[in-house]
């Protein structure tokens, strides 16, 4: 490639020979634009830099060409005769695996999207605390005294939600509905449900556990 | 997940798919990559027998290793890179045999030798363009099998698989500029090894 410095082709007095790694990026369509014209203009009047170019392209359409060659049939199969296959995942636990973030960034993200709404409340302790008036013990009796009235209401309200819905009257009457019934009767149901409630207890967790059985790998 | 959208689907998703326990998913991975994989360790080690026992291990250390798999690399660069390191120990350890262009060295018999022959492909051309084809095809490949193996490598990905210089360098674990370096060589070295030939595109 040296030699090609002082190439004896006709070239214009100026320029020397383009370099192989141009002729290269050239034939590769890499060469920044910048350079593009004055190379062109460079082989149109260069014999000897031209012939190296076609020579680049020409190498690697014979290489794009190359073909992909398979392996024996069977491959795959002796492939994955070798592979242990993770358990499968049920869909439901699957869907929720996808909604978890999968990079370092995604559980940042989540964090500060989870952390945004104590912002506000710190902001309004800090400025609260560097009020004169206030101490952070007196902050914190008004805290417990607030949170007590509110639990207090809070609690009240259940109660008076929950007696004026009736409920007493329904479990009531579904006591004399129970009474009514023939103890045979009333014990045959629940042994029934003493069955069922461990049976659909076994289902969940076969849902949501649920192992591959036998694999095979025949077409 | 139905075949349909496991064909339509990223590396990513198969591979996340495959943690999941979707042999479908392993299989439609297998499916993309085992010629690209297949054809790079064949062409380092040019030895048959020899490609498909590391292709197959590179695909077994590949599936066996999922859960160490890092989304932010490519799949394509991390399967290449095993396959190149479990080709490049092999070559290292081992004295390479005798290319044979012909076919494998374990081949016994003509169908055989005609299976597993190093040949180039041509589409649309008459029997004198074929036959020159054919011949670049050969005097390509030969040439191919006795550069350095890192230009050999760094060519191939170029290349036949067609990968970016940055993806090469990943799978290599080399700077850049090496790789940039190591192409030039190896087609520099080829461009000079084939100037006998009339080459025509």
């Amino acid at each position: 490639m040296n030699d090609h410095i002082t190439g004896r082709d006709p070239v214009p007095a100026s320029s020397a020979h383009l370099k192989s790694e141009l002729l290269e990026q050239l034939a590769e369509d890499s060469l920044p634009r910048g350079e593009l014209a004055e190379a062109r203009s460079h082989l149109e009047a260069c014999r000897r830099c031209s012939a190296e170019f076609e020579a680049f392209q020409s190498l690697f359409a014979a290489l794009g060409e190359l073909p992909r060659y398979a392996p024996a049939s069977g491959f795959e199969d002796a492939v994955m005769a070798r592979v242990q296959i993770a358990p499968q995942e049920s869909h439901v636990l699957a869907w929720l695996k996808r909604l978890m973030p999968s990079s370092r960034r995604g559980w940042a993200m989540v964090s500060v999207a989870a952390a945004a709404p104590a912002i506000p409340i710190i902001a309004m302790i800090a400025w609260l605390l560097s009020q004169p008036l206030l101490s952070p013990l007196t902050l914190w009796q008004w805290g417990v005294l607030r949170t007590q009235s509110i639990s207090q209401a809070t609690f009240a309200w259940l109660v008076d939600q929950t007696i004026g819905s009736g409920l007493f009257g329904w479990a009531e009457a579904s006591y004399a509905t129970i009474q009514a019934i023939p103890v045979g009767a009333l014990g045959g149901a629940l042994g029934a449900l003493a069955v069922a409630i461990p049976l659909s207890a076994w289902g969940l967790v076969r849902l949501t556990r649920k192992p591959v059985g036998s694999v095979t790998y025949a077409n | 997940m139905n075949t349909l959208d496991l064909i339509h689907s990223t590396d990513h998703d198969l591979v996340r798919f495959a943690r999941t326990g979707s042999e479908k998913a392993y299989r439609e991975l297998l499916d993309r990559y085992q010629r690209p994989v297949f054809s790079l360790i064949y062409r380092m080690v040019r030895d048959r027998e020899l490609a498909e026992d590391l292709a197959q291990e590179t695909f077994v250390k590949v599936f066996n290793r999922l859960d160490s798999y890092k989304p932010k690399y490519k799949f394509s660069s991390w399967i290449f890179k095993i396959a190149s390191n479990l080709a490049i120990d092999t070559l290292r350890k081992k004295e390479p045999k005798t290319v044979s262009l012909d076919g494998s060295t374990y081949a016994q018999t003509t169908e055989e030798m005609e299976r597993t022959r190093i040949v180039v492909a041509s589409k649309d051309r008459n029997p004198e363009e074929l036959l020159e084809a054919r011949e670049l095809g050969r005097e390509l490949e030969e040439a191919i099998g006795e550069l350095r193996v890192e230009y050999r490598t760094a060519v191939l990905l170029r290349h036949v698989e067609g990968r970016p210089y940055e993806e090469i360098a990943e799978i290599m674990e080399v700077p850049l500029g090496t790789v940039k370096t190591y192409i030039h060589r190896g087609r520099s070295e080829l461009k000079e090894k084939l100037a006998h030939l009339r080459i025509e595109t």
